[in-house]
């Protein structure tokens, strides 16, 4: 019945294009990044690392007004660009990585470079898969983020085809308010992927809490 | 401390950063430098200055800190005293306590009971926003709300929770939902210590509360200081708050996140909005210097 009283099929098709999006862009580009922070030596590099770590520092509510008017003048408005591109990058990310690189050993680098294998190599061959606990976390933590976001899909998207799961559930709460089995059968689908995700990667995601208690 | 071979690339190195650069620049440092800007004009969504907006000089800053209205209902000086109320009582009395005081009770006892809490805890934190804003309306609702259907039971009046105690409810709420964050940083603190610390406090016939002040407190002290600035951070800028009172009744639980959320994206008045925002960074910028500092003068003496 919830299913059909408002699109909760579009509702969750968005969410998950969002959230792929979002964990997939995370993960390549964050890891590319880690990988010029810890292992390569070029000039500016420790203070691009500091501007990166600077902008966790940023509060959203201080971009979100400049970020919707740079989206709107791109034409992206109700778009999936609008709702992926700006979160592709996450400096907490960055940092999360580069921490795990720093415990992979240098030799395994090394050896490869003797032995004719490219920077863009060793990325790949070497330390991504070496590298999985922490990527598992980082896919947690941008997974969560992107499913549950609420402000900036309501932010970006005014047409309801656009609306992700959560949007679309505060709408339905205010149209549907009495109807508790409506409410309740929304709310259920809008909650399990989330849990599952976190079920799924239960233990990473602690230790990627505890990698960020860590002094680096 | 470099590892890799030591090669002078900037060429590759560059090559590694130009995405995330890429985007950082137009997503976080422009828009950075632009609300500075957009604070300065008389920019909104609709109308004439949407098109032809100028510069108005300090006058958004001027009405934001207007001394004669500005604690009254619904006004910059009435959100940021809300936020602050919000924070000391989520953020410090409610997460870092609680949390610690969670781990702490878990700290030798292993077993099915403390996983049963933490998996409640963290379920708690990682729930979509909307999802735990309508079960806590559920909770707390007037005439059907498991509260009040509880002080009934003890033969206690009911009390309409969302209206007459906005704040209390939206701090009781935040503390339930971000406490996980703390207890586990807490606990992973707590697990680098040895037992043997303890064991030779307890043959000297320490106490638990001198257990904990002596040895436990110093040891986790900078773990603490770091809990302490990410959740006031969090809690200050936080806005699910929204999604249960929705800053009212009548402002009296607009928190200042709330208060730009409504002047920018309810009213359209971005120069406005940008104001705040900018007064927003700062106060984070102030926040988060002084726990540096005391940061930095705690790892001095230690």
């Amino acid at each position: 019945m919830a299913w059909q009283a408002a699109p909760f099929a579009r509702f969750h098709l968005n969410s998950f294009v969002m959230a792929v999006g979002i964990t997939g862009g995370q993960l390549l580009f964050s890891s590319l990044a880690a990988y010029a922070f810890a292992r390569l030596r070029f000039p500016g590099r420790d203070i691009l690392f500091l501007v990166f770590l600077g902008t966790m520092m940023v509060p959203f509510h201080v971009t979100l007004i400049p970020s919707y008017l740079a989206v709107r003048w791109l034409g992206w408005l109700d778009s999936y660009q609008a709702l992926i591109v700006p979160w592709l990058v996450s400096a907490f990310g960055i940092f999360l990585l580069r921490q795990y690189y720093f415990t992979i050993p240098t030799e395994l680098d090394e050896a490869a470079l003797i032995d004719g294998c490219s920077r863009l190599g060793v990325w790949w061959r070497i330390i991504l898969p070496l590298s999985q606990p922490a990527l598992a976390a980082l896919a947690i933590f941008a997974f969560l983020f992107a499913w549950n976001d609420f402000l900036w899909p309501l932010v970006v998207t005014n047409n309801p085809e656009m609306h992700t799961i959560q949007l679309g559930l505060a709408m339905f709460q205010g149209r549907y308010g009495t109807q508790w089995t409506y409410l309740m059968a929304g709310t259920v689908m809008a909650t399990i992927p989330g849990i599952l995700a976190f079920l799924l990667g239960q233990r990473r995601f602690i230790e990627g809490i505890t990698l960020t208690g860590l002094k680096g | 401390m470099t590892g890799g071979a030591p090669i002078l690339s900037r060429r590759t190195g560059f090559f590694f950063l130009l995405p995330s650069l890429g985007f950082v620049s137009l997503f976080i440092l422009f828009p950075f430098v632009w609300v500075f800007y957009l604070s300065f004009t008389n920019q909104t969504l609709t109308g004439v200055t949407a098109i032809q907006s100028r510069l108005v000089g300090l006058a958004n800053y001027h009405r934001l800190l207007d001394f004669e209205t500005w604690m009254t209902s619904g006004q910059f000086g009435n959100a940021l005293r809300i936020s602050a109320q919000f924070v000391v009582g989520s953020a410090l009395i409610g997460q870092a306590l609680l949390g610690l005081a969670i781990a702490w009770a878990f700290y030798r006892w292993r077993g099915a009971f403390r996983e049963i809490v933490y998996t409640l805890v963290i379920l708690a934190w990682i729930i979509p926003d909307v999802v735990v804003a309508f079960t806590w309306m559920a909770f707390l609702d007037r005439d059907r709300g498991t509260l009040n259907a509880i002080l009934q039971l003890l033969r206690l009046a009911p009390v309409d929770w969302l209206i007459q105690q906005p704040v209390l409810s939206i701090i009781i709420f935040n503390t339930w939902r971000g406490t996980a964050f703390s207890m586990l940083l807490f606990s992973s603190a707590l697990a680098t210590i040895p037992p043997s610390y303890l064991e030779s406090a307890e043959v000297a016939g320490a106490s638990g509360w001198q257990k904990f002040r002596d040895i436990i407190l110093p040891l986790i002290r900078s773990h603490i200081l770091t809990d302490i600035i990410l959740i006031t951070l969090w809690t200050f800028n936080t806005f699910t708050p929204f999604l249960i009172t929705g800053g009212g009744p009548a402002f009296k639980s607009e928190l200042v996140s709330i208060y730009t959320f409504r002047i920018a994206f309810q009213f359209f008045e971005f120069g406005r909005g940008g104001a705040i925002a900018v007064a927003m960074m700062l106060i984070n910028l102030v926040l988060a210097l002084t726990y540096l500092t005391i940061l930095r003068r705690q790892g001095v003496r230690t």
